[in-house]
């Protein structure tokens, strides 16, 4: 019998959820309004109704992905517990202090950053670790109770536990975590050796901090949740999405909830690389632009990962999948400075008031306007025309702006759409440069509310000449929850010479023995996982490393030859005879989902309904503006392009989530599993 | 070039992509650089530089923020015939006219040409860790002149149609300590180079290669405008201020003053530094050789406009409404060969003068002085198996910023400095034999105030290896407090501690070379920033916090703040009191408090005295000036000139009158019987 999956994906609005059959592939969304007080409850809401929309009983449900903002909004917004935390003495402001550099100096207005934990919560523990893992001081566990007490009695809900070089030996962290928690047990405590090993003590004990500060309501939503699944009638384990892109269970996403931090953006990209992939496709960006930014990531082969991320102002050293902020998104404010020269954002309108054609009173113009005025996106086409947008507003608002720079309102809406195109341009080069890719053999993969209206001018601009827009391309995440893999990442820390090669060989049997416990703890047998090793790696007296894909062979000259090969590509030189140093080594245990997605167009009316050869009937037409002059461009609606359909731009295609405007130089068609697929013609 | 403007929309479309270039150029120089002062600090800038030598494009997230104001003009006419593929180089403070302005940067730049016409230069400069010299680092506050800090490369070619020329090479990696790290540094500049000749070859095929050239002009147009749009805001007038630096190694001991008068008029301004000191035989003297607009001149005021418009347009454009007036001779001008290496010592100091000037102009706008320093601790040690000796940056030491008119100081971090990041003890303890203890902030340190400064840090270090030396250039404000404003109190000097085994810890002046024994120790701590208004202004709640948090004792909170707790919590009645005694005491506040250090100087040393010791020995060429002002001040301190005369024009006779008797005293004399 075959079953149906679930993803969900609470975001600070909506909760989506995607539901996928995995017998024909149909694949249903539906959007809940997020409840904030108690997200759980919006969750089961979204997926009642599915189950419903699809007639579709709990029973049947044999996988479920829950991804969510909650952790990460935690941070941002400053919601989390009253936390205190352990450290080694000396190192009282290891947060206060950070690495120093102030994001915006030196600019006199330069904020004043603000720790998690406030200093009268940290305490000092008496104990030291030196960087080989020999104890300079023993542990005193009178200190800890001394010091944990004193948190206790301010009334900290949560403690982080962080000693300088854990990550070469825990012994000391592990100690004291026992000492508390047999004395306290209800206190959430997590120690920077099980958040993530790695050297540095800012970056490791803010992981810690991050953990301990969203700990205790992360694990109560996600054993309620896993809770009022049982009760609806799900009988599949609850799987938790995470930041690299993969899924754990549920357990580990309660102690080690930091790892779910950007699992939103991830699991995104996640759903196209597992639609890009069925369509053969390798290599591609993927574009996720919504209201107030558009975010890029890079999947040659793999996802690129990295392990330099930021939530809000905190560095994220775990690894995470890459995701690079482009610039502007649709809701992104057009202004004109004093010297007369027009830019879009940083600043965004939001979802209040929003862009002037909301009619919400904003009266500044936006991104969307731009679209609105060129005629791109139509007054009835967000949200399948639940949401009516003002021409006039819109008129008014760019006019008002173009009328500042001498330029008639659609000359100012093309110019706002060029800027946008500009400052995202700017942002994708050094991107490129970081991960060393020839960009032209790439594809586009947009999606996000307004990704797919913007994506057809940045192909333009960097010189890309194919497309894919998938599916839904508004509840991405959602579906990359109901898609993606169990893994787990396992790290640490060496600093070794690559010609200790014994050594470093020793160290990856260590993790595969970690990862192998680890699956066992999932019911899992070892076996039917991959192991991947990788290595941060770089030459001798760099400070920046590169992290190699060493495939799961033992260690051996190849991997240096893969380093040298990788930094070539990426820098366009190498140092030959420069030694080179290990850093990090790691490990992705992974268990393929094995879904496969069949073909047929999930959106079509009917399931299975036969390819259409005929070219469909458009519902209107629309004058365009594009370099300068009007085009005439061909309105369809999304549903009724089947698969087989071959069309030229200037085009618009309507969805329910979006506007997809192909652009002159591009031909499209709707491909077997209904992705829209666009390659550029001279 | 014809006359028309560009149509404004794509020029800042350009201007994105130049900018998106020269973030790759930071990016990629970070990322490939071998030395903790290029990958950790930062300490390198990349432009995109028009033939002329203006700076039209450079990194703003990544690096130092000193390219504004960078002149290229020098070294491209001392350079050349250019030809496609070339890079030259130098560290040359005074072939480059002040380009280079002390011999670690090494400063390279290589023509972009497309359709074989030049359009402009890309450029870079890196902080070598060592370049020679007498110290490991090349940079001793003690050096007397150029040829004690390191190996000079004048102009040079070193890459010839993309192939580095080896010989050159060669001279000048014998010349260092660390020759592996700084080839290493030197690749990753050239890599970086030849990327960004890459990106804009493809720039100019997009849009043309003329089009790429003229936006490179307006680009600086249009930070121009921005810069005079925001002088405008300044009101007309003249605004004075100096500080010191404390002069602990420069003969005599002496501080050593700056002395500014920013002279605003409609959109254009003048640094005039006339009455500042004479250059002395000491590493802090900038050679700016009186450079319009010299990018070390100009960081404070660089800083006020990001300050005002923090989406600025940044290059060179923005000192073009800016004149100066440097007298020659001077610290900031100084005759060639003069010693630089710690010139940043003098360049944090300006860029707090700048502030205070302008602080009169606008006093509602500017935040008190910061710690003023930004030190490089470096330590040189045996490694422990090999043996080998590693000079290593330990970690660059800041202190805490001025409060600002509604907001407290950072803790910790000045903004003038606040481009460092510092070393993580984990990193730092695995590649080098120490311990680092303790790395805090110190309580009480900040200046006290309705807003107060930023607290400074505390920094103790313990070798582990034999023959192991501390080195920790430019330390500053262990004299002279940073100064609070509209009666905010000054912040918490700078100090040094030694602790020896079997000695103890002592107090020790500032580091120069401290040589330690095996576990033996170094504390550093380093200033707090300045307060901001009447300290019992503050809002008792926020003292509370402060003193829970740590950062102010309980004593403190009622002898500065005037704010009583009792059990953890506002004595309400007690703190009124207390407030009303501290305020009817405090005599009206002027708009600086410099602390007791200075005032106390100043009585003696007085604005005029000071300025007339300077003209008095004016003209005297500078490395016999420095003698006779040095004899003459001991004439004025000990009494032999009464420095107190009514009449100033007398006192300056007199004073003339020394100096020719100091001068005739060094002619040979006949034996006479």
């Amino acid at each position: 019998m075959s079953g149906w999956r679930i993803g969900v994906d609470v975001g600070g609005t909506f909760t989506d959820c995607a539901l996928v059959s995995e017998g024909d592939g149909r694949l249903i969304v539906h959007k809940v309004p997020t409840t904030p007080e108690d997200p759980v409850q919006g969750v089961l809401l979204g997926v009642r109704e599915s189950l419903d929309d699809a007639g579709v009983e709990p029973g049947e449900i044999t996988y479920f992905g829950a991804g969510t903002t909650l952790a990460l909004n935690t941070v941002i917004q400053r919601a989390g517990v009253d936390t205190g935390l352990l450290i080694t003495r000396g190192y009282r402001d290891v947060l206060e202090i950070r690495r120093t550099r102030l994001p915006d100096a030196p600019s006199y207005d330069a904020a004043r950053p603000v720790p998690l934990v406030r200093r009268a919560r940290v305490r000092e523990v008496s104990e030291r670790m030196m960087a080989d893992g020999t104890v300079l001081r023993p542990l005193e566990p009178d200190s800890v109770i001394a010091a944990a007490g004193e948190l206790v009695e301010a009334g900290v809900e949560a403690i982080a536990i962080c000693f300088l070089h854990s990550y070469s030996n825990p012994e000391h962290e592990r100690r004291a975590r026992e000492i508390v928690s047999g004395q306290w047990p209800d206190l959430y405590l997590c120690t920077s050796e099980e958040t993530w090993p790695q050297q540095r003590e800012y970056e490791r004990t803010l992981i810690a901090v991050m953990n301990a500060y969203t700990g205790p309501a992360m694990e109560s939503y996600y054993l309620r949740l896993e809770e009022g699944l049982r009760r609806m009638g799900v009988g599949c384990p609850l799987l938790v999405t995470q930041s690299n892109g993969g899924t754990m269970s549920v357990l580990d996403a309660a102690r080690i909830p930091v790892r779910t931090m950007l699992s939103g953006p991830a699991s995104g990209v996640m759903a196209a690389v597992k639609e890009a992939r069925e369509e053969g496709m390798e290599r591609f960006f993927t574009l996720d632009m919504g209201g107030t930014s558009a975010d890029m990531a890079v999947v040659d082969g793999m996802p690129r990962f990295s392990s330099e991320s930021a939530i809000g102002e905190f560095p994220l050293f775990m690894p995470t999948i890459a995701i690079n902020t482009l610039g502007a998104g649709g809701g992104s404010i057009a202004w004109v400075d004093d010297q007369g020269v027009l830019k879009v954002g940083p600043r965004s309108a939001g979802a209040r008031p929003g862009p002037a054609c909301y009619g919400y009173g904003g009266e500044e113009a936006t991104v969307t306007d731009a679209y609105l005025v060129s005629g791109i996106v139509g007054p009835g086409d967000f949200l399948g025309g639940k949401m009516v947008l003002s021409p006039r507003l819109a008129e008014e608002a760019v006019a008002s702006l173009g009328g500042r720079l001498g330029l008639a309102a659609a000359e100012a809406a093309e110019a706002i759409i060029r800027i946008a195109t500009a400052n995202m341009y700017a942002e994708f080069l050094p991107m490129i440069a970081r991960y060393g890719v020839d960009h032209r053999d790439f594809t586009l993969v947009p999606y996000g509310g307004a990704g797919p209206t913007h994506a057809f001018f940045l192909a333009e601009e960097a010189g890309l000449s194919h497309l894919l827009i998938p599916r839904p391309p508004g509840a991405m995440c959602a579906l990359g929850a109901a898609l993606t893999d169990l893994q787990m990442d396992f790290v640490r820390s060496v600093r070794k010479n690559l010609s200790e090669r014994r050594a470093l060989e020793e160290v990856f049997e260590g993790l595969e023995t970690e990862a192998a416990g680890w699956l066992t703890a999932q019911g899992i047998s070892p076996e039917t996982a991959t192991l991947e090793r990788s290595a941060d790696m770089r030459f001798e007296g760099q400070s920046f490393d590169l992290t190699v894909e060493l495939g799961s062979g033992a260690a051996s000259d190849s991997y240096g030859d893969a380093f040298r090969q990788r930094y070539k590509q990426v820098y366009g030189y190498q140092d030959e005879g420069c030694p080179i140093e290990v850093l990090q080594l790691r490990l992705l245990a992974k268990v393929r989902n094995p879904l496969p997605i069949p073909g047929g167009n999930p959106l079509a009316a009917a399931p299975g309904a036969p390819p259409q050869a005929g070219a469909p009937t458009p519902v209107e037409e629309r004058r365009v503006l594009y370099r300068g002059e009007r085009v005439a461009a061909k309105v369809y609606r999304r549903s009724d392009l089947l698969p087989g359909v071959r069309l030229r731009g200037p085009a618009v295609v309507t969805q329910y989530d979006t506007t997809i405007f192909i652009t002159p130089r591009f031909e499209f068609w709707v491909d077997a599993r209904g992705n829209i697929r666009a390659e550029a013609k001279s | 070039m014809n006359g028309k403007k560009m149509d404004p929309v794509l020029l800042e479309v350009m201007r994105c992509q130049m900018q998106g270039i020269v973030e790759e150029m930071g990016e990629m120089m970070t990322r490939c650089g071998h030395t903790v002062f290029v990958k950790e600090t930062q300490d390198f800038v990349v432009a995109l530089v028009t033939p002329e030598g203006e700076v039209a494009a450079c990194s703003q997230r990544i690096g130092l923020w000193v390219a504004i104001g960078q002149n290229y003009k020098a070294v491209i006419d001392a350079g050349g015939p250019y030809r496609e593929g070339d890079v030259w180089f130098t560290n040359d403070p005074d072939e480059s006219r002040g380009l280079v302005a002390h011999l670690p940067d090494v400063f390279g730049w290589r023509p972009i040409y497309h359709g074989g016409e030049l359009i402009c230069f890309a450029c870079a400069f890196i902080h070598c860790t060592d370049v020679g010299g007498m110290v490991p680092g090349s940079v001793a506050p003690s050096a007397v002149d150029l040829f004690q800090e390191g190996v000079m490369m004048p102009v040079t070619k070193l890459v010839e149609g993309g192939e580095i020329r080896e010989e050159i090479l060669r001279i000048f990696l014998r010349n260092t300590r660390t020759p592996e790290r700084c080839r290493g540094d030197l690749l990753a500049l050239l890599g970086t180079l030849s990327r960004a000749e890459e990106r804009l070859h493809h720039l100019a095929e997009k849009f043309g290669g003329g089009s790429l050239r003229q936006a490179l002009y307006e680009v600086l147009n249009y930070a121009e405008e921005q810069a005079r749009g925001i002088i405008r805001d300044i009101p007309d007038g003249d605004h004075e201020f100096w500080d010191y630096l404390e002069g602990d190694f420069v003969p005599g001991g002496r501080p050593v003053r700056m002395r500014l008068n920013i002279r605003v008029r409609g959109d254009e301004l003048t640094l005039d530094f006339d009455g500042t000191d004479p250059q002395v035989s000491a590493a802090f003297n900038i050679p700016s050789h009186g450079d319009e607009g010299h990018y070390l001149l100009v960081l404070g005021l660089v800083n006020y406009m990001r300050t005002v418009k923090p989406d600025l347009v940044y290059n060179s454009g923005l000192v073009r409404p800016v004149h100066m007036s440097i007298p020659e001779g001077s610290l900031l001008n100084p005759e060639p060969n003069a010693p630089c290496g710690a010139r940043q010592a003098s360049f944090f100091r300006l860029a707090d003068i700048v502030l205070g000037a302008l602080s009169q102009a606008m006093p509602d706008r500017l935040p008190a002085a910061g710690c003023g320093q930004g030190s490089i601790m470096l330590v040189s040690t045996p490694e422990l198996s090999t043996g080998d000796r590693i000079v290593s940056i330990v970690q660059p030491l800041v202190g805490g910023s001025g409060a600002r008119p509604s907001e407290d100081g950072t803790d910790g971090v000045d903004f003038t400095t606040g481009f460092y990041r510092n070393i993580p003890t984990e990193v730092l303890e695995s590649e080098t034999p120490v311990v680092v203890d303790t790395c805090g902030l110190i309580m009480d340190s900040a200046g006290a105030g309705r807003t107060r400064g930023g607290c400074g840090l505390r920094y103790s270090m313990r070798v582990l290896a034999p023959g192991s030396i501390v080195t920790s250039r430019a330390l500053e404000r262990f004299r002279f407090q940073p100064w609070g404003r509209d009666g905010g109190a000054p912040g918490g000097n700078g100090r040094n501690f030694s602790e020896i085994p079997g000695e103890g810890k002592k107090l020790i002046e500032k580091i120069n070379i401290l040589e330690l024994p095996v576990n033996g120790a170094v504390y550093m701590e380093t200033a707090g920033g300045g307060g901001f208004g009447p300290p019992w202004e503050r809002r008792p709640e926020a003292v509370l916090r402060d003193v829970e948090d740590g950062f102010v004792s309980l004593w403190a909170a009622e002898s500065a703040y005037g704010v009583v707790l009792k059990e953890g919590a506002i004595d309400e009645a007690a703190t009124a009191k207390r407030r009303r005694e501290l305020s009817a005491r405090e005599k009206k506040a002027g708009r600086f408090s410099f602390g007791p250090a200075r005032e106390e100087f100043e009585s003696v040393w007085t604005d005029a005295l000071q300025r007339m010791v300077n003209e008095a020995t004016e003209g005297i060429p500078a490395s016999i000036r420095e003698h006779v002002r040095g004899e003459l001040i001991g004439k004025l301190e000990s009494g032999e000139i009464n420095p107190k005369r009514p009449d100033p024009d007398s006192l300056l006779k007199a004073l003339r009158g020394a100096v020719a008797g100091i001068l005739e005293s060094l002619k040979p004399s006949e034996y006479s019987n």
